[in-house]
């Protein structure tokens, strides 16, 4: 590691330096991009393509993409908000070409998420912390790719309406209309289960 | 303000202005029902804000690495002029003007006979002896200025970005 990374304090300080020397041939440099921010990548490719292995390639297929556009990088957002990008779109056209050659299931829009019936309380009529978490994964498989994937970029930009409209391409006011409705049937959904939490928090 | 479900969510976002998050706030106190819609939702909230991400297979990185086609050159940020060499550059000078100023001393300078050790410029070039001493000293200054250049050009080229 150089003199500036150690000087650099930010995330986006330390992306742009590792940016600037993968563009002076050093590789390793974007090993270190990749082991930074592979979780995340694949995050949002799982959430769109519903499956592990698919998301490996479309999630590999992202970063081949950004080492090849890196030059043109304009450093005007910041790198995770460019890699997401680019994960979103890889992720949706990769879905996309899936669905040319295989028979689309659709749900429609505001059918209620299947309920997973294997989760109960426990006998206080309490769920574990994880139960309530493999609940809210199966609950979010349920989603469409590109709503799955609009929830989950939001939380991992700390809830930034400006960022997922960078990613996306949708309108502020459509971004937060859709992540009220998402969240609507995810409560609907937890609701069901959720009755003893709910009169802890009251 | 009605409640709607956008509400509880714009609420728990943060989005309200201080007069109408209060203002829901009063009617969670009142509102049993939007009570309970509003814990559901701080709930769900709070889980999604907990969700770890997925983690890829350990050959991830080693799979992305391999695909890397060669697209950027190696470039030397490394200085022209090694440190051994500064080293040497940097003890010729200071034999150099060792001798310079010891020549100083034990030269006089003249019909006088004084000794030239505050004298001007002039008599301090007439006191130099030899001929090749001066053209030394010049190229050992020069060649020390050149290599300071190159070591801060060094550091200029890997300086840290300005924040877009």
């Amino acid at each position: 590691m150089r003199h500036t990374e150690y000087m650099a304090t930010t995330v986006e300080e330390k992306d742009i330096i590792l940016v600037r020397r993968v563009l002076t041939g050093d590789k390793s440099a974007f090993r270190s991009l990749v082991e930074r921010y592979q979780n995340y990548v694949f995050s949002i490719a799982v959430s769109i393509t519903k499956n592990r292995e698919e998301a490996e390639e479309v999630a590999q297929d992202v970063f081949i993409k950004v080492y090849k556009q890196l030059g043109s990088f304009q450093q005007r957002s910041q790198l995770s908000t460019w890699l997401y990008t680019i994960t979103y779109r890889t992720g949706l056209d990769y879905v996309r070409r899936k669905r040319l050659h295989t028979e689309p299931i659709e749900r429609e829009d505001g059918q209620a998420i299947p309920l997973a019936d294997d989760l109960e309380a426990g006998p206080s009529g309490q769920l574990q912390q994880s139960d309530l978490q493999d609940l809210l994964a199966g609950a979010l498989e349920q989603l469409e790719a590109a709503d799955a994937a609009l929830l989950q970029l939001y939380y991992f930009k700390e809830r930034s309406v400006r960022e997922i409209t960078d990613i996306t391409g949708l309108s502020a006011s459509n971004v937060k209309t859709r992540l009220f409705r998402l969240r609507n049937q995810l409560k609907e959904v937890l609701s069901q289960k959720l009755n003893q939490e709910i009169e802890d928090l009251l | 303000m009605s409640n709607t479900p956008s509400d509880i969510w714009a609420y728990l976002d943060g989005q309200l202005s201080e007069k109408e998050r209060r203002a829901f706030e009063q009617k969670i106190e009142e509102d049993e029902a939007l009570r309970h819609q509003v814990a559901a939702a701080r709930i769900l909230d709070r889980n999604l804000q907990e969700r770890e991400p997925e983690q890829p297979s350990m050959r991830f990185v080693a799979n992305v690495m391999e695909r890397l086609p060669d697209l950027y050159q190696p470039i030397s940020v490394k200085p022209l002029l090694s440190r051994k060499a500064l080293r040497w550059a940097g003890g010729i000078l200071a034999t150099v003007l060792l001798i310079n100023i010891s020549l100083l001393w034990i030269l006089p300078t003249g019909s006088t006979g004084e000794l030239p050790l505050i004298g001007n410029v002039q008599q301090m070039l007439n006191a130099l002896p030899h001929g090749w001493l001066l053209p030394l000293s010049a190229l050992s200054v020069g060649y020390v200025a050149y290599a300071v250049l190159d070591a801060f050009l060094e550091r200029r080229l890997l300086k840290q970005p300005k924040k877009a």
